[in-house]
């Protein structure tokens, strides 16, 4: 036996870590007297249990020893344990294997037909009536009878949840890890659906037409690119902008002077020109202005350059079109992909054996392929989608998640209770989401437990015992709410027993 | 320190007081204030409501070693007073199941005088009586309280100024030894704080829970290296226990939970619920223990208890269940 010694200041996890550390079975465990760990009385106890679930036995000193009162009687000394409890049985003491019963039984009961002399005598014949009778009544009395024992127990229901993990990369059920495999299964559907356009667009063409541009300054030319503004000045049509087609340079405009006769001068300025095409901004009616419309040029002032047009612009119109709008397509994907997905998960089931589930909680659904045959603000009155839906999702098989379940559940099952395998019921869900090979579950498991009665035992008890014997005995049974015994024929007592055959004593379990 | 300051209808409310929580790991010191809104957090699993009062500050301090516990005191105070300008003196004491012995007694007797009122000297003196009673050799008396009064049969939630013949108290004891409660006591002086209530923590949780409705339950307080088990049953708080093992000592952390839990197997009937919480990390962890532990072959159960952390979310109150129950406890 190996002796650990302990300080003052040791602690409950480090006196635990040093039991299961040491190979030895048997330890003798010293604390010192004022140890902080001997404050709580709980923490002696602990260990004790501690090292009992290691396989190891621990002994206290002496000063420990007294804070467990271990030396305390567990049991007042002369009381029966063992008859207290079940007085009945105290009458058919287990210990015991002899039954006089069983063993006529095991002798069995032969007689045959004395021989008949050819002189038949009355006073024989009557004899070997009488045995005749005699045997022929035993015989019945042996192997008539017979007993329906019902005996009444309540199920307990149970419920117990539990983690566990499952994973693509099990093939079989993994008890000690806890983990069931898990299939990965897949359905694709592909659909087309129209809908009608809700979308509108202006459409129309640019007024055109040419003008000419003015400059009144005599020092610098003027130059505009390609795509300057020029905007109507006055008029109906004031503010309506246009651009020109083409980059144009405006000479300096020239001035002169000339005298009458009277002497007065009068000077002139020329302004330089060139005429150059224009096209309107905007779409529409509204470009098509009359001739002789005054234009100002970029940002120039109307007294150093303006234009104007010798012809009306014409070519300007507008109307109003149906165009896919991007919330019709948005609508078109939303409803088939409803149907699709209702499709594929429909499927899904099909390629379900009878005893797969699938895991909630795993199911993805994605587009594969979508295709529009109109894009958005294209001139259409109907846009129409083809898509492709997949849904993948992960199943377990009911069986493999009992299996796991019923291991984890059985060290808990109470002394003379067992699982009724016919109600067993297993669900699970995923604890959190994974895209990955194992998924963290949680399960559940519902079922009822039955009493564990041996009927042979029963069976053998009851064989060939007196009514009130057999009642005694069923009372004594544990687990049982009730029994009813029903014996047929029925004999005069002390005839009235139980079938001295095992075969003709039925026991059936009612649930009440 | 008075026992008894129950029943008097008349309680003055303070505005500001102190909370004092010296757990096994560490200490924390809030400052609330009956004046302001109160606040109502949910934990996430229940839909339990504890309204404190207003929280206006709060220090946390890890303790390293027991004879640190002045100045780790010192210094959960000195973290709150960066946030609280004014610190109150009054304060309410909350301490670890440590060493904690409790008990629950009923005391029966028949008045001289039916017709006469009860009063606070009656019901101080039956406290006092039941505390002696019961009191372990080694430990003192520091806190007592009235669970239920039954005046000739009719329980009531008051009994002071009533009348009657024959009374029944259910009394709950809590006991320390007498060195750990002058220990708190010069703490306390030291720092200049007034003590208005030194109460086990664990009760005062268990008390509020009880106030929202929780009637059976086993409340199981999960640290690190320590655990304590308070055991509800009818709306009472049966007993407190504590084990030195925690989160961080999984290995044999259900013997010690068993350990405890023994004492309590001649009680019927047992609560259908375990509920966990406390200050560490590891309260799934023990929450997954909880679920293979054999609860119905140790205890001789019908079914498996149901098992549910209890994660409190206040104001400034992050999984400090023990300091908001303790606010409720003025």
């Amino acid at each position: 036996m190996r002796n650990l010694e302990f300080g003052l200041e040791v602690t409950l996890t480090q006196i635990l870590e040093s039991i299961k550390a040491v190979p030895e079975k048997e330890l003798q465990i010293s604390v010192a007297k004022d140890a902080v760990v001997l404050k709580n009385p709980a923490n002696l106890k602990i260990l004790e249990k501690a090292a009992s679930s290691l396989g190891k036995t621990i002994h206290f000193s002496d000063n420990l020893a007294s804070s467990l009162n271990l030396n305390a009687p567990e049991f007042v000394e002369g009381e029966d344990i063992f008859e207290s409890h079940s007085p009945a049985a105290a009458n058919n003491p287990e210990s015991s294997n002899f039954n006089p019963k069983l063993q006529e039984k095991k002798k069995g009961l032969k007689f045959g037909l004395p021989k008949l002399s050819l002189k038949p005598s009355l006073p024989l014949a009557v004899a070997f009536l009488l045995v005749l009778i005699f045997a022929g009544g035993t015989a019945a009395y042996w192997y008539l009878p017979n007993a329906k024992v019902v005996l009444y127990v309540t199920p307990k229901s149970f419920t117990k949840d539990a983690s566990l993990s499952a994973s693509t990369r099990l093939s079989v059920v993994d008890t000690e890890e806890r983990a069931v495999p898990l299939t990965e299964v897949s359905s694709t559907e592909t659909g087309t659906l129209s809908a009608q356009s809700t979308g509108k667009k202006t459409i129309g063409d640019h007024a055109k037409g040419a003008v000419t541009i003015r400059n009144y300054n005599t020092i610098s030319p003027k130059s505009f690119d390609k795509g300057a503004l020029l905007k109507v000045v006055g008029g109906t049509n004031d503010g309506t902008k246009f651009s020109l087609d083409n980059a144009v340079t405006i000479p300096t405009a020239s001035e002169s002077a000339t005298t009458d006769a009277e002497g007065n001068i009068s000077r002139l300025t020329v302004p330089g020109k060139v005429e150059v095409s224009v096209s309107a901004v905007e779409i529409g009616k509204g470009g098509n202005v009359d001739e002789n419309t005054r234009f100002s040029v970029g940002d120039q002032n109307l007294a150093n350059v303006d234009a104007v047009n010798k012809a009306a612009f014409s070519g300007g119109s507008s109307r109003e079109v149906t165009v896919v709008a991007s919330s019709d397509r948005k609508k078109l994907l939303e409803t088939l992909s409803k149907q699709l997905s209702e499709k594929a998960r429909g499927n899904l089931k099909s390629k379900l054996s009878n005893d797969q589930v699938i895991l909630e909680g795993t199911i993805k659904e994605s587009a594969s392929k979508e295709t529009y045959n109109k894009d958005i603000e294209a001139e259409a009155s109907e846009v129409n989608l083809n898509l492709t839906w997949t849904v993948v999702a992960k199943a377990y098989s009911k069986d493999d998640l009992k299996k796991v379940m019923q291991t984890s559940i059985e060290k808990d099952i109470p002394d003379g209770y067992e699982i009724d395998p016919g109600k067993l019921d297993v669900s699970a869900e995923a604890s959190k989401d994974s895209d990955g090979d194992t998924v963290d579950l949680l399960s559940r498991v519902d079922g009822m437990l039955l009493p564990k009665i041996d009927s042979a035992r029963v069976t053998g008890k009851l064989q060939g015992i007196s009514l009130s014997s057999a009642n005694d005995y069923l009372k004594s049974l544990d687990n049982i709410e009730g029994y009813e015994v029903r014996l047929w024929p029925t004999l005069p007592s002390p005839l009235n027993t139980l079938p001295h055959v095992a075969g003709n004593i039925k026991i059936e379990f009612v649930s009440k | 320190m008075s026992l008894l300051n129950i029943f008097s209808s008349n309680k003055e409310k303070l505005d500001k007081f102190l909370v004092l929580e010296i757990g096994l790991e560490k200490v924390t010191a809030a400052v609330f204030d009956h004046s302001q809104p109160n606040t109502t957090p949910q934990t996430s699993e229940e839909n339990v409501s504890i309204k404190t009062p207003k929280l206006l500050g709060i220090g946390r301090k890890n303790i390293p070693a027991v004879m640190d516990l002045p100045s780790v005191t010192e210094e959960a105070i000195e973290a709150v007073s960066a946030t609280v300008k004014e610190l109150p003196q009054t304060t309410v004491l909350g301490v670890s199941a440590e060493e904690l012995e409790t008990s629950t007694t009923i005391v029966r007797y028949q008045r001289a005088d039916a017709s006469s009122k009860i009063d606070s000297n009656e019901i101080e003196q039956i406290i006092e009586h039941s505390g002696k009673e019961k009191s372990p050799t080694d430990k003192k008396l520091f806190f007592a309280t009235v669970t239920s009064t039954l005046i000739d049969g009719t329980l009531v939630s008051n009994p002071i100024g009533l009348t009657g013949q024959s009374l029944e108290v259910s009394c709950f004891n809590a006991f320390k030894p007498e060195q750990e409660l002058a220990f708190y006591s010069k703490v306390l002086n030291d720092l200049d704080l007034k003590l208005l209530k030194i109460i086990p923590t664990s009760y005062a949780v268990a008390r509020s829970l009880i106030k929202n409705g929780i009637k059976d339950a086993i409340l199981i307080c999960v640290g690190l290296e320590h655990t304590e088990v308070i055991f509800v049953s009818n709306a009472h708080v049966v007993g407190i226990k504590s084990f030195d093992l925690g989160s961080k000592t999984l290995d044999f952390w259900s013997s010690g939970l068993e350990v405890v839990l023994e004492e309590f197997k001649e009680h019927q009937p047992w609560p259908d619920a375990v509920k966990i919480y406390g200050e560490s990390e590891g309260q799934e962890k023990i929450k997954s223990e909880l679920l293979t532990f054999p609860w119905m072959k140790k205890f001789e159960l019908d079914h498996f208890p149901k098992i549910e952390v209890m994660h409190y979310q206040g104001e400034g109150l992050e999984n400090d269940l023990g300091v908001a129950a303790l606010s409720l406890e003025v």
